[in-house]
């Protein structure tokens, strides 16, 4: 839990010809993360290994068929969960066979729901056109019976009209405006047949926007309009009879399409992974990290899978010389209970850790727990809280993660609800079982400040095993390192100390004082003295050529003041957990103020209760964001500062799921 | 009286103050006789054009010689008391606006990148209240109509589109354009409280759109060869002189003479010397430019007075440029001087 999963490099070498069992085998173990061939000794001799586009084309055309159904069919069935992973090569023909006999039965119906819609759509066009013309109530018999004469109908913005009407004046004309229409006139104009460009080239000029009604109207315009209001009623009759086809469609193939498509993604997936191969002659060679215990597991399925033709090899990383050289980083693969799992997006957020090191999860989990309880304790709110959460976690699928999060600091605000015996900001209900913050303003800041020394050491600590786990024996004599964690211990003791039972006595503070003193020299000394062992040992001569003993000891000096100072800054800056719970109480005193104010007037009715409710609201909204700010801060400031180095990269299985892929366009839900 | 001398004094004091700043038909003569481009900015650079960088690309000297206008509009803007003047100002300033839609129309249509075409913007600052960044970044007309919503220039463009679509060029977007400027001109002089303000506001900027709708018919009916139901329609509204009908036969026209004999009898008496086309663009602006200098000696207290020191400033620059481009192609001083309005050229630096 406080170390990510164990990693080995796994090497696998098969035949050509069984290339496709083995990638199932990979698949469906899932966690592999593949190395790119070309970060390694062989991929950098030219032995890479390219893509099958051919088969890859394949899948691409059914995503293409299957994205087409999806989109017509909408299905509302969840997304499949594939438990049997699918060969490449030969799963193209099977859900090509589905498709065609779904295809059979749905594009028929869909062709012609589209068809329905397109003709909807222009009859609605031409129907608002013709509405537009009702005023004058033209008839369409008599106008295409006109020899001599040409009409044409359009909108024309309304002050064009003068110009239009001079700009003709030289030729017989009628311009006979309808009706204003959003600042343009529906104008009809008329003009001999032989002035017909004229007619043309002085509305064009005019800015008039044709209507363009089909040439097959015929008699008056409200019959035109009758017409075609009964012919969109009977089409919208047969698109809803379509639609429910196109439904029940949905419900027979839904399911069978969803997983025709993650299949596909999958075996997409998987042929794609083959760039990251490498290929000598006629075999093909994956190379990748796997969690140690996993090994056994994958050397026996590829055994089965290839009737042991594969070589399967397993090597330490501590062994590989890139890893040794820093070129290749091990990923890392976190490894939480499900409850604590959420809390590894906050620290990603902060970095990735280098595989070897303290990973923070568990330890930052539990912590912004109790910090956030303690300063949004309340059973009323937590509870709000804690129902958010669950909401958010039921319904948005993509917010799940923050949904636990929001559900667990719920949980840990109803606690310390418990403990402060608020509900609702009433502290009247229920008997506080540890105290009301408000009247015990001193200890609350006391236990903050223990707190506060508490996460500070649990840093320390990190950062000990960190700096045993790397090597860097050396560094724990530093002001950040063991030494420096024994200062910080030693002062915090001391004022401990001074804050349960009184002042030290004078022994005390004198054996105390030589500790210190000791280890303060320890602090400053350890890097001159390192630096003048390296230089007599003749080793970073450049260095120590450059910057002399004095100097490196005034450089030291400045660190150890400036650590012993972050020392103090760090452990002060808890108090902000005090004052944010006090603040927390004194909002709810304000809101229960303006109450009593209004229960003085009116009573205990409607409006005290409003008030109530309206405040409690913003302090869930303003307060709960505060607090999750700042105790954010305090993780990532007072606890990660102190050990994190961070630069990981994360572990990418060499299969995600069509979310990840960015497929999932239409259909499907999440369950 | 003593009302339009409350609400025009201050700006018109800074319309003297920056006319007496004006290029003097001296500087004129000598910008003329300038050996090259070169020697012309150094010239430039002994006025009050001191600030244009003779070093920079004559497109951004251009630009350069335009943000004096730009400032002297912001100035004048900024000292009128009176906001139906001040609409007027800023209604005349809008033209610019239209000017620069019409470049990012012309971008599009070319399919230029907003790095190819906002070098070519005026630089119109601060009194511009349109989006130039979302505009400039347009990849569609109905893109730009969309980021204008708001403006005088959304409804016209929009009501243009039919026509674009079916001819798929730009010039009806920017005809629209530019009636749209003119009749936002229009509506911001007839909505002038006084009547004697609406009545100088009218003689300037009226005399001014009938010299451009004279200007214009020659342009439509002698260079692209529309005919005289187009003319009409694309012309310009809020003329004084001349009305639609005029413009109407005047379209008509098929020679100078007969072009002539059509104008208002003392246009007509003005321009009866001239015998071609090209003739009439220098005389009609020095009509303009007389009309304009009348106004600026006269009774000082109306918003005429700003609007034709403006539009005196624009000839100006206008005059400048000219003689810069044919100076860079090498043209002989008297051919350029035909080309420029005489009445410029003979001004004297008194105010």
């Amino acid at each position: 839990m406080f170390r990510t999963v164990r990693l080995s490099r796994v090497t696998i070498q098969c035949p050509e010809e069984l290339i496709s069992p083995v990638m199932t085998v990979l698949g469906e173990l899932r966690l592999l993360h593949l190395i790119r061939i070309e970060e390694t000794h062989l991929g950098r001799m030219g032995f890479v290994a390219h893509v099958d586009r051919e088969q890859l084309g394949r899948y691409q055309d059914l995503l293409a068929r299957i994205r087409r159904l999806l989109d017509g069919l909408r299905p509302a069935a969840p997304l499949p969960q594939i438990t049997t992973i699918p060969r490449p090569d030969r799963e193209h023909f099977r859900i090509g066979e589905i498709l065609a006999r779904i295809e059979k039965r749905v594009l028929p119906v869909l062709g012609e729901e589209e068809q329905a819609r397109q003709r909807l759509a222009a009859d609605t066009e031409v129907l608002e056109r013709l509405r537009l013309l009702e005023p004058a109530d033209l008839d369409f018999d008599r106008l295409s019976a006109l020899h001599y004469a040409v009409w044409t109908a359009g909108l024309l913005p309304e002050e064009n009209l003068d110009r239009l009407e001079e700009s003709l004046s030289d030729v017989y004309h009628v311009l006979v405006p309808v009706q204003k229409k959003e600042g343009r006139f529906v104008l009809v104009a008329m003009a001999l047949e032989d002035d017909r460009e004229v007619l043309g080239r002085a509305l064009k000029s005019g800015f008039l926007e044709p209507l363009d009604l089909p040439s097959d109207l015929a008699g008056p315009v409200s019959a035109n309009i009758g017409r075609l209001a009964g012919q969109l009623r009977d089409l919208e009759d047969r698109l809803a009879l379509l639609d429910q086809q196109r439904q029940a469609l949905a419900e027979e193939y839904g399911e069978a399409l969803l997983e025709a498509r993650e299949k596909a993604i999958l075996c997409s997936q998987l042929l794609r992974a083959q760039e990251k191969f490498g290929a000598i002659d006629h075999s093909f060679i994956i190379t990748g990290w796997m969690p140690v215990d996993l090994f056994a597991d994958l050397k026996e399925k590829i055994d089965q899978a290839t009737a042991g033709r594969a070589l399967v090899d397993q090597v330490d990383p501590e062994t590989i010389r890139e890893v040794r050289a820093g070129t290749l980083r091990i990923p890392i693969l976190f490894n939480n209970p499900l409850l604590l799992r959420p809390f590894e997006k906050f620290t990603t957020l902060y970095g990735t850790p280098m595989y070897g090191e303290v990973e923070p999860t568990m330890f930052l989990a539990v912590s912004f727990l109790v910090l956030f309880g303690m300063m949004f304790g309340d059973v009323g709110q937590g509870a709000v809280l804690a129902a958010a959460g669950y909401a958010i976690f039921r319904r948005l699928f993509r917010f799940m993660d923050y949904g636990v999060i929001l559900m667990e600091c719920g949980v840990s605000s109803m606690v310390f609800g418990l403990l402060y015996g608020s509900v609702f900001g009433f502290e009247d209900l229920l008997p506080p079982l540890w105290m009301h913050p408000m009247k015990n303003i001193d200890s609350f800041m006391k236990v903050s400040i223990l707190l506060g020394i508490g996460i500070i050491s649990l840093g320390f600590a990190c950062n000990v095993v960190n700096l045993l786990r790397q090597g860097k024996y050396g560094d724990l004599l530093s002001a950040s390192g063991l030494a420096g964690a024994l200062f910080y211990w030693l002062m915090a003791g001391l004022g401990v100390r001074y804050m349960l039972a009184g002042a030290p006595g004078h022994g005390e503070i004198l054996s105390a004082g030589i500790v210190l003193a000791l280890l303060l020299a320890v602090m400053l000394l350890q890097k001159p003295v390192r630096r003048l062992l390296l230089r007599l040992r003749g080793r970073n001569r450049t260095q120590g050529l450059t910057k002399g003993l004095g100097l490196s000891l005034f450089e030291s000096l400045i660190e150890v003041g400036d650590e012993i100072l972050r020392y103090l800054a760090n452990t002060v800056s808890f108090v902000r957990v005090a004052a944010f719970g006090l603040t927390h109480a004194a909002l709810f005193m304000a809101v229960f103020s303006l109450a009593d104010m209004v229960r003085g007037a009116h009573g205990r009715g409607f409006s005290y209760w409003l008030i109530i409710a309206v405040g409690n609201l913003v302090i869930i909204l303003l307060e709960g964001m505060v607090v999750s700010i700042q105790t954010l801060r305090l993780e990532y400031y007072e606890f990660f500062s102190r050990f994190f180095r961070g630069g990981g990269r994360p572990f990418r299985p060499i299969l995600t799921s069509s979310e990840d892929a960015g497929t999932t366009s239409t259909g499907g839900t999440h369950q | 009286m003593l009302l339009a001398a409350a609400r025009y004094s201050f700006a018109n004091a800074r319309v003297r103050a920056l006319r007496s700043k004006r290029l003097s038909g001296e500087d004129f003569y000598f910008l003329l006789q300038a050996d090259d481009l070169a020697g012309l900015l150094a010239y430039l650079a002994t006025t009050s054009y001191g600030h244009v960088r003779p070093d920079l690309p004559l497109r951004s000297v251009q630009r350069h010689l335009f943000t004096t206008l730009f400032t002297h509009y912001h100035k004048i803007a900024g000292s009128l008391r009176h906001a139906a003047g001040r609409r007027v100002i800023l209604a005349l300033f809008a033209r610019f606006e239209a000017e620069n839609l019409k470049i990012l129309l012309r971008g599009i249509a070319a399919g230029h990148d907003h790095a190819v075409t906002d070098p070519l913007l005026y630089p119109l600052g601060p009194l511009s209240t349109l989006a130039w960044e979302r505009l400039s970044e347009c990849a569609t007309p109905e893109e730009l109509i969309r980021a204008l919503e708001g403006s005088a220039f959304a409804r016209p463009l929009a009501h243009a589109m039919a026509q674009y679509q079916a001819g798929g060029a730009i010039p009806p977007l920017e005809a629209a354009l530019d009636l749209a400027a003119f009749r936002h001109l229009a509506g911001a002089v007839a909505a002038l409280a006084g009547r004697s303000d609406r009545k100088a506001a009218r003689r300037v900027l009226g005399g001014y759109v009938d010299i451009l709708n004279c200007l214009w018919v020659i342009r439509l009916r002698v260079h692209f060869g529309l005919s005289p139901e187009e003319i009409v329609n694309y012309s310009l509204p809020g003329g004084r002189d001349i009305s639609l009908r005029d413009l109407h036969r005047l379209a008509k026209a098929d020679t100078v003479a007969r072009f002539i004999a059509r104008l208002p009898t003392g246009m007509a008496a003005r321009l009866g010397s001239l015998r071609d086309w090209p003739e009439f663009r220098p005389a009609l602006q020095s009509m303009l430019l007389r009309l304009l200098r009348r106004t600026l000696a006269s009774f000082p207290f109306h918003v005429g007075v700003e609007a034709g020191y403006l539009l005196e400033k624009e000839m100006e620059i206008r005059a400048v440029i000219t003689i810069m481009e044919a100076r860079a192609q090498g043209l002989a001083p008297e051919t350029v001087a035909e080309r420029l309005p005489a009445a410029l050229l003979r001004e004297s630096p008194h105010v």
